[in-house]
């Protein structure tokens, strides 16, 4: 990360000069590292909650232990099978759509001439990011509306019956992947644009004296330039593969797509507001991190197996 | 870089982390004021002033308002002695049950009057810790105004086996919502006013397919309502069931009111009524605000608050200012193929409570201060502010003298839901609606009798069950009104139902059902000697 003039030199007596050497980045780091062990790492310890009778007057120490009872109750709830795959389905089908959105984007945006333009919209491309689900859905939803909603009034317009989207199961996972992709590309493509422009422009005119046109230069030398980038943020987004987006699906379903919809965080939602089980949350959290853990470490091994460079 | 400069940045960056952390500013629930007043003593009698801090949850949460001077120097006068009220502001809906028991986790910043709601498990630990005052022997002295304000009923669900660790903050109306429906739209159809469920529907019917407001679009729908079941009111009450309650059979057992077999009829009239596009489709979503629908006018009929026909309320006056010529009618509760009919009956025993909690020094002194605020001319004052300068009654109706935001700049409602009055010191109310709820009382009788309202928070089953139960009844019910499911799918839900620990709930809820009958004869005997004389 510090790249330094010389060599890496391999000794501790070494590693001490190096910090020296460097010590005002990382003073610059500190507050940012510290703010991260103070708010993630310090809480950890509140995961053993998960494996208590949490007891919010007893406090953290003296409640009970009951073991894995409350995993067990988590697997036994009648739906489980169906929340957790609709949770995987849902992430997995966001990342297989949604993750080579903002590269396509960043590569469009990348040939754009014309820097007004260019900065012009880049900037309305990242605007969604800014703003909360709250109003997204609600914006959603106006358009959507059964009686007097945009595309409703289209479709009345053109003599054709108007449709209830939100309450079609088959429409469901489709709406949430089609608005998370909506709101988040723009910002995505931050990343990979500062990447693409790193790339040697030398590289760029040796393809053209070959004969490439466009869309080839893309494909054989800015892609595999920013190989390492995209991988890397594979890894990232596999991680948060049960993360399927608890304010955009609560703020969306209704009980007619719960099938489709439920996911493990609505599920513990609607259980902590009727018993305020905080020990069974917690293990549902536990129980995330530990497959995300799995998949984040096994797709590392695979990136660095076939060459590349993996997140650690 | 030389040495100073590594310090300078040193110090600059240690200085923005305390910045950021510190936060123990504006811990008071963002707003402890004391007031203004010092300590004079001239004015008030020799004994010591009044120190008392008070959560507040509801109403603007205006800060140093009117409202707090004029609160204090009423109860100052009351009392007999200085007055000093320290308004604690609760943040929002989502962080109130946090703030409250970060307060009553140390004595030192426990608040006199401790305002709480659904904090049931909370509430037990606070008894069990000792920090929650008994009320009973203060109420006696001091607590008449409350004590004949609520009824026994009311009471009976904050007793304690003997004590009384709190009072209700705010109870409902026993019947606060009616049918309602567009007066001039059944004129202007030239149809006569249902009583039936059966002609409710053909007005409904016409409401929709017959251009009522005479516009030329079919642009109306029958009937409208919020996201949850007590909306369908007249097609399921009428039907004698409640979908979201335990009711007592014909044999004297508790059942939750979902699997009753005449839900299924129910069901098939409104999944019938949503092909047809009778029902309003927003209805089955979450995103309806059936507030707005109302305002808007392009919907018939309603199952709705009492309140909102009142000519003062917001949404009256929107409604009005859209359709000049329109005119909600509330309505007696449909009559069912058996004859029976009921309102949705408020189970009395308060949404929200307040406590004196050990911080107090002088309980006494703080039961008469509630006893003061809950006293009719208080409860007028702190709602409404004064007569003459910001309202006026003409020959005995409301006519607000000041909008909105001067209400909030006073602070009006900062002190809601302490004791709130709903009779007649609740002066927005025409005499017409206060009639409308009186009558709302005697319609809810019939479903208050079969409805069983659980005073225990203890119900084990129930916390382990029913947030799947519900969640099968939502999808099952709201499945079949919009005709995603066939009306079959209500009998597989009861078998489902049962299978998935309904058994077990139902069986806990017949014995505190049992249980709680006796608790309540217990009660009664109780009252009749600890505070019936003192009322």
């Amino acid at each position: 990360m510090f790249r330094s003039a010389g060599s890496a030199i391999p000794t501790s007596a070494g590693r001490w000069k190096r910090i020296r050497r460097d010590k005002y980045l990382y003073l610059l780091l500190f507050p940012g590292l510290f703010i991260i062990f103070l708010f993630k790492y310090v809480p950890m310890y509140g995961i053993v909650i998960a494996f208590k009778e949490y007891n919010i007057l007893l406090g953290v120490l003296d409640s009970p232990w009951v073991g894995f009872q409350q995993f067990e109750r988590l697997f036994r709830t009648p739906d489980f099978m169906k929340i957790f795959r609709n949770t995987f389905l849902i992430s997995l089908y966001k990342l297989i759509f949604g993750f080579p959105a903002p590269i396509i984007l960043a590569l469009l945006l990348n040939e754009l001439k014309n820097g007004f333009f260019k900065r012009f919209t880049q900037s309305v491309l990242y605007l969604p990011h800014f703003l909360s689900w709250v109003i997204f859905t609600g914006i959603i939803v106006a358009f959507l509306n059964p009686v007097d909603g945009l595309v409703n009034y289209i479709l009345t317009a053109s003599g054709m019956k108007p449709i209830n989207f939100m309450i079609i199961p088959d429409y469901f996972r489709t709406l949430l992947v089609g608005t998370h992709i909506y709101k988040e590309m723009g910002w995505g493509t931050i990343i990979y644009l500062a990447a693409m422009s790193g790339v040697n422009p030398d590289l760029y005119e040796a393809a053209r004296v070959d004969g490439a046109n466009k869309f080839k230069q893309m494909w054989h030398v800015t892609l595999p330039s920013i190989r390492s980038v995209i991988l890397i943020l594979m890894i990232l987004d596999l991680g948060n593969i049960l993360e399927a987006g608890f304010m955009q699906v609560f703020l969306l379903y209704n009980p007619l797509v719960y099938d489709v919809g439920d996911i493990i965080d609505t599920y513990v939602y609607r259980v902590g507001i009727q018993s305020a089980n905080y020990s069974l949350a917690t293990a549902a959290g536990v129980f995330k991190s530990v497959i995300a853990l799995a998949l984040i470490y096994t797709a590392n091994k695979i990136v660095r197996k076939s060459g590349n460079n993996g997140l650690w | 870089m030389t040495n100073r400069k590594t310090k300078l940045l040193a110090l600059t960056a240690i200085a923005a982390m305390l910045a950021a952390c510190s936060n123990s500013g504006g811990n008071g629930g963002g707003g402890g004021s004391e007031s203004s007043g010092t300590n004079d003593g001239g004015g008030a009698a020799a004994s010591k002033p009044l120190h008392v801090s008070i959560t507040l949850m509801g109403g603007p949460k205006t800060p140093d308002a009117w409202v707090e001077t004029a609160l204090e120097e009423d109860l100052s006068a009351s009392l007999n002695r200085k007055v000093d009220l320290e308004n604690l502001f609760l943040p929002g809906w989502s962080d109130y049950k946090t703030k409250l028991n970060l307060m009553m986790g140390d004595r030192k910043s426990m608040p006199d009057i401790l305002w709480h709601s659904d904090m049931e498990k909370e509430y037990n630990s606070w008894i069990q810790a000792g920090v929650l005052v008994d009320l009973v022997p203060h109420l006696q002295k001091h607590g008449r105004n409350i004590l004949d304000y609520y009824t026994e009923d009311t009471l009976f669900y904050s007793w304690d086996d003997g004590k009384m660790f709190r009072l209700p903050g705010d109870v409902a109306e026993l019947g606060s919502m009616t049918t309602m429906l567009r007066q001039d739209w059944l004129d202007n159809l030239g149809l006569q006013t249902p009583t039936t469920l059966d002609q409710f529907v053909e007005v409904l019917r016409a409401f929709t397919n017959d251009d009522p407001d005479r516009n030329g679009k079919k642009d109306t729908f029958g009937f409208v309502g919020d996201h949850d079941w007590r909306a369908f009111a007249p097609f399921f009450y009428s039907h004698g069931v409640d979908v979201d309650q335990f009711l007592v059979q014909e044999d004297g057992t508790v059942k939750y009111g979902a699997t009753m077999p005449q839900v299924k009829q129910a069901l098939k009239l409104l999944q019938d009524l949503y092909a047809e596009g009778v029902i309003d489709p927003r209805m089955v979503t979450p995103n309806v605000s059936a507030g707005d629908l109302f305002a808007e006018g392009k919907v018939g009929s309603l199952y709705y608050w009492v309140s909102f026909l009142n000519a003062g309320h917001p949404k009256q006056m929107s409604f009005k200012e859209i359709n000049p010529a329109g005119q909600y009618a509330a309505l007696e509760p449909m009559l069912g193929p058996d004859g029976f009919s009921a309102d949705v009956p408020s189970d009395g025993k308060g949404w929200s409570f307040v406590s004196v909690t050990g911080a107090a020094e002088e309980p006494d002194a703080v039961v008469q201060v509630l006893n003061r605020i809950a006293s009719k001319e208080t409860n007028t004052l702190i709602k409404f502010g004064k007569e003459g300068e910001h309202y006026k009654l003409d020959n005995g109706t409301f006519v607000n003298l000041i909008n909105e935001d001067e209400g909030k700049q006073l602070g009006l409602d900062n002190y809601t839901w302490i004791i709130t009055r709903k009779d007649e010191a609740n002066i927005k109310n025409t005499p017409e609606v206060i009639q409308l709820f009186e009558r709302r009382i005697e319609t809810s009788q019939p479903m208050r009798d079969k409805i069983v309202f659980f005073k225990s928070s203890n119900r084990k089953e129930w916390s382990e069950y029913s947030a799947d139960l519900i969640k099968l009844r939502d999808e099952t019910f709201y499945g079949i009104i919009a005709g995603n499911l066939d009306i079959g799918a209500f009998d597989s839900f009861v078998e489902r139902f049962y299978k998935q620990g309904g058994k077990q709930v139902e069986e806990e809820a017949n014995l505190l059902y049992a249980s709680q009958r006796e608790e309540r004869e217990k009660f009664g005997a109780w009252y009749r000697d600890n505070i019936a004389p003192y009322k």
